[in-house]
């Protein structure tokens, strides 16, 4: 099947793109196969639970082939969809804050107790405790690796922006960690 | 001190999905699921879209200041506007623009073909090939009755799905088939009971026959939006059948109506129809004979089909198109039954 072997080969493939965007479900089953796991590990550091982040992956895919008309093929299918994937996981978030008010408290008693359990487990409740735009770059830059110039599209805001919010992230993680130490 | 923070951060373990999740995926697309997702170049000026919003909320508080009587008409009928056939474009219009005129106006209907009987629809959508579960049903019930000392038609629809149930009656002039009134119900099965609402129609109003317009002599045309589309959104059914039951159709015939808000008559959309063949089609109801018909609302190129039976005009299946698929209605019993 010319699909499958344009697959193995390179997943972002023409046929495959020109595929998923009129919808066939094959093409579309490929791409998750080549890309899901990667936006889904996105996903899940910026949501920071394992359903939210299913629910932005299932998002993403559901709504590719409308989004794919939109792309113009000059980029590379993996940096485009994992800024698609960053976009809606951060509109989930905000959707989320505001949603529940209560979320804030019960957050701060997670990351107040956390220290005594593990290494991970205080960088997370670190993590965790992060606004939701200082988290997004801190994930972005530190975890996926994304320059600020790259934030600064994805996020919608300027290079400056994100480095500010990268410093004062990273200050309030590194003191949030050495109280809990 | 703790100094590769980011190292740290890049070796936090995280899961796997869930296996099943790509099932999923492919199972809601399949469904008829979608999602506008943010893609490049769609970042939202907030400033400007407060402003946005400001302008829309001053200019509908300025329209329900000018027009309380129209607010009121589509208030007593909202049971049936927020329906999900009802077209929301349709209600768009905006003033100004290219004005449009029934292309081959239709003088006469042949009232003979009106009479008692019970239809029952079913619509479907269809996306991609895939035909998704059965969304909505229709039942249109024409009754004999009497009304004020006059002796009347008594047209109902009864339409919902399993979430909701909506009824629709509108009470003609046997004699005429002029409108006498129209009483809208939505019950939602949450919270049963509730109230029917009503319109009456003004005697001597220029809505004729069925819901369908005469417009005057010289008339200048309709404004319309240019994405408007015919049949299964604009077009509501408890008037659509029997309308389509009395065009004088035939083969290679054409012609054209003025079709109507429920209530009132500004501004009617024309509507041109168009026999482009004969096909069998075989729906749950049976297998019928039928003209294949085009209908068009000339602002926009996009072509409803309507498969109408050539022994009594029912209306069997009709298909309008979608950007992807299609959205369908089948006859799916009727009484009489079918011969």
């Amino acid at each position: 099947m010319a699909i499958s072997a344009a697959v193995s080969e390179q997943p972002e493939s023409a046929d495959l793109v020109g595929g998923a965007r009129n919808g066939d479900p094959a093409a579309l089953g490929m791409l998750y196969d080549a890309f899901g796991a990667g936006l889904f590990r996105l996903a899940y550091r910026l949501t920071g639970t394992r359903e939210d982040a299913e629910d932005v992956v299932h998002d993403v895919f559901v709504g590719l082939p409308e989004a794919l008309t939109r792309y113009d093929e000059r980029g590379r299918l993996g940096s485009w969809l994992r800024r698609v994937t960053a976009r809606v996981a951060l509109m989930r978030q905000r959707k989320a804050r505001r949603r529940q008010e209560v979320g804030l408290d019960s957050a701060a008693g997670v990351a107040s107790t956390a220290h005594v359990i593990s290494e991970d487990t205080a960088l997370r409740a670190a993590l965790d405790a992060l606004p939701a735009d200082q988290r997004a770059v801190v994930v972005l830059k530190e975890m996926e690796g994304y320059t600020h110039a790259e934030i600064a599209t994805t996020l919608g805001i300027s290079s400056v922006t994100s480095r500010v919010r990268l410093l004062r992230a990273l200050r309030r993680m590194r003191r949030q960690l050495e109280e809990n130490t | 001190m703790i100094k590769d923070l980011g190292g740290l951060l890049r070796a936090l373990p995280t899961p796997e999905p869930d296996p099943e999740l790509r099932g999923r995926i492919v199972t809601s697309r399949a469904a008829g699921a979608r999602v506008i997702l943010p893609t490049e170049g769609q970042h939202v000026d907030w400033r400007f879209a407060v402003r946005v919003a400001a302008g829309i909320a001053a200019a509908v508080l300025l329209a329900m200041s000018i027009f309380p009587r129209d607010r009121e008409n589509q208030e007593g009928l909202a049971s049936s506007a927020d329906a999900f056939w009802w077209a929301s474009e349709a209600q768009a219009q905006e003033p100004g623009g290219k004005r449009y005129v029934a292309s081959y106006p239709v003088s006469d209907l042949d009232r003979t073909r009106f009479g008692a009987g019970q239809w029952v629809f079913q619509s479907r959508v269809i996306i991609d090939g895939f035909t998704t579960d059965t969304i909505t049903g229709d039942t249109i019930t024409i009754a004999p009755g009497a009304s004020g000392g006059k002796a009347v038609w008594q047209i109902a629809n009864r339409w919902g799905s399993r979430y909701f149930v909506s009824r629709d009656t509108l009470t003609v002039d046997r004699e005429t088939l002029r409108p006498l009134r129209r009483a809208a119900a939505e019950r939602r099965l949450q919270r049963p009971g509730a109230a029917p609402r009503a319109f009456e129609f003004p005697a001597g109003g220029s809505i004729g026959p069925l819901l369908l317009a005469s417009v005057p002599a010289g008339y200048a045309g309709s404004q319309l939006q240019p994405f408007m589309r015919p049949a299964l959104g604009l077009i509501h059914y408890l008037y659509l059948l029997p309308a389509l039951q009395t065009l004088p159709i035939r083969d290679g015939w054409r012609g054209s109506v003025y079709v109507t808000w429920a209530w009132r008559d500004a501004n009617p959309i024309p509507l041109d129809a168009r026999v482009v063949g004969r096909e069998t089609q075989t729906v749950p109801a049976g297998t019928f004979d039928c003209w294949k018909i085009e209908l068009q609302v000339p602002s926009n190129k996009a072509k409803t089909i309507v498969w109408i039976s050539t022994d009594r005009h029912w209306v069997v299946r009709m298909r309008e198109p979608l950007r992807d698929g299609a959205m369908e209605k089948v006859l799916v019993a009727a009484t009489p039954p079918a011969p």
